[in-house]
């Protein structure tokens, strides 16, 4: 559903930042008259704003689109929520978290790629999480036919990304310890809070313990999955294997 | 005395000071850099702020919320000169001397001078932290009593950090109900059993948060909601 968020964000005439949001829930069998809540947040500064519902979106509009409680852009983030009409309060029906803010020539600004794949001579190895100083790269056998396609396939992200994730906060987490971390502009920072934006709170600390870190880690990949829907994915991967 | 702002100058000098208090915790304030030309900048005109004491963290919060909101085309949260100038115009109450005549700055230097960009420190600060979760539930303060109880002087509250950590700082109910749980307002203090790592205790009710909010919109849940969706281990909490 991310993909389907698409906010905007600029100042109006008098200075104040306000926000222009495009929803495209069509796709989704979502119930009609579930609620639509668009949230913008930067570390625990937060806004809230009714969206409508998904039969009849209705975006803010003048002044109740200013974004008050922030006066700059930088690190805001956006959330988009479908919440049940009736009958069950408060059931969270879809959502689409960290969605970035598209600036006037419609680029992502802060879009990096997390996980960049390269080709490599991995022996009899299909792929390996090589770490350097910029960061992990996904190196997948250069003796596939065509890697690339083989990374972007259904079956070898689902069961490659989660086990990929897990070796990387593990070394972050456990290994590394770099102290720029914390550094939200570092490749460690950026990974910690990717895995923080899916709902687990701010990672382990030095005062966490052994079996902290190993629980945040698997609370990371465990979402992460749940939100990709992994064996979602890789289960239509084997239906189409089998209808063709 | 008018609001201000302390400059790079102003922030390299009160870092000396934070340096100096750590071997020699006798040292006197440096007040004068609150309003010298070299080191502090008034933030707004007309903006005055006073010295007052706080009975806790609450009270300042809401304080500095009343005179901020005054403060117009200014990232306040992200302005670490702002906060630096008044944690140090604050600084008997934040770190006050002690029966010895020393005070105890401690390792953190993000407690007075806040880290602003990095997502696990800047709560840190012995203000802005305390100001971020008030203003979180300034249309109904005492929602977040639990948070934000303690004295001034006390920046390591265990359910402060707890919260502000996580988005769940932001939400009514869930504050509302730990505030109803673990905070005692007889004492003005956490109840007995509720820093426990146990069933019940604090950290697991964030744990089962984080579960709920996987399949639940926590925002808009009313608390009697949310306490009816909480395992029975909440239960000891209600009576």
């Amino acid at each position: 559903m991310r993909e389907d968020v698409e906010v905007s964000v600029f100042h109006d005439s008098d200075g104040t930042l306000q926000f222009d949001a495009a929803l495209n829930l069509v796709d989704y069998d979502l119930p009609p008259a579930a609620m639509v809540y668009l949230e913008a947040y930067r570390q625990s500064t937060f806004m809230r704003f009714d969206f409508g519902t998904v039969q009849a979106p209705n975006s803010p509009a003048g002044t109740s689109r200013n974004l008050s409680e922030f006066t700059s852009k930088d690190g805001l983030l956006f959330r988009a929520k479908v919440i049940s009409p009736s009958g069950q309060e408060g059931l969270l029906l879809a959502e689409a978290d960290q969605v970035p803010i598209k600036s006037a020539d419609d680029q992502d600004e802060s879009r990096i790629p997390l996980l960049p794949t390269a080709p490599e001579d991995l022996g009899q190895e299909v792929w390996c999480v090589a770490i350097g100083a910029s960061g992990p790269i996904l190196q997948i056998s250069k003796h596939l036919q065509d890697w690339k396609e083989v990374a972007g396939s259904q079956a070898f992200r689902s069961l490659v990304f989660p086990s990929a994730m897990r070796q990387i906060l593990t070394y972050v987490i456990f290994i590394d310890e770099e102290p720029d971390a914390d550094d939200p502009q570092s490749w460690r920072g950026r990974w910690l809070r990717f895995a923080s934006s899916l709902g687990l709170g701010d990672p382990p600390d030095s005062t966490s313990d052994e079996m902290e870190k190993m629980e945040w880690i698997d609370a990371a990949v465990k979402r992460f999955s749940q939100h990709f829907q992994m064996v979602n994915r890789y289960k239509n991967h084997l239906a189409s294997e089998v209808s063709s | 005395m008018k609001l201000h702002r302390l400059n790079d100058n102003g922030l390299t000098r009160f870092g000396q000071f934070l340096d100096a208090l750590v071997t020699e915790p006798i040292f006197s304030v440096p007040t004068e850099l609150l309003t010298h030309p070299s080191c502090a900048e008034v933030i707004a005109p007309g903006i005055e702020i006073e010295q007052r004491q706080f009975a806790d963290r609450m009270e300042a919060a809401k304080y500095l919320d009343e005179i901020l909101s005054d403060v117009k085309d200014r990232d306040i949260p992200r302005d670490a000169g702002l906060w630096a100038w008044l944690t140090l115009f604050f600084f008997d109450q934040v770190c006050p001397v002690d029966a010895d005549g020393s005070r105890k700055v401690g390792a953190q230097r993000a407690t007075w001078i806040p880290q602003t960009d990095v997502t696990r420190r800047f709560y840190r600060h012995a203000l802005l932290g305390p100001y971020l979760a008030y203003r979180a539930h300034r249309d109904a303060p005492e929602r977040g009593r639990v948070l934000l109880a303690d004295p001034m002087r006390v920046t390591t509250s265990e359910a402060f950090r707890l919260f502000i950590e996580t988005a769940f700082v932001n939400m009514p109910a869930p504050v509302e109900l730990a505030t109803q749980f673990y905070f005692n307002p007889e004492t003005q203090k956490l109840r007995r059993g509720a820093g426990t790592k146990g069933p019940g205790g604090l950290r697991r009710f964030l744990g089962v948060l984080q579960q709920l909010d996987l399949t639940f919109d926590l925002h808009s849940l009313t608390v009697e909601r949310l306490k009816a969706l909480l395992p029975n281990e909440f239960g000891k909490w209600t009576t």
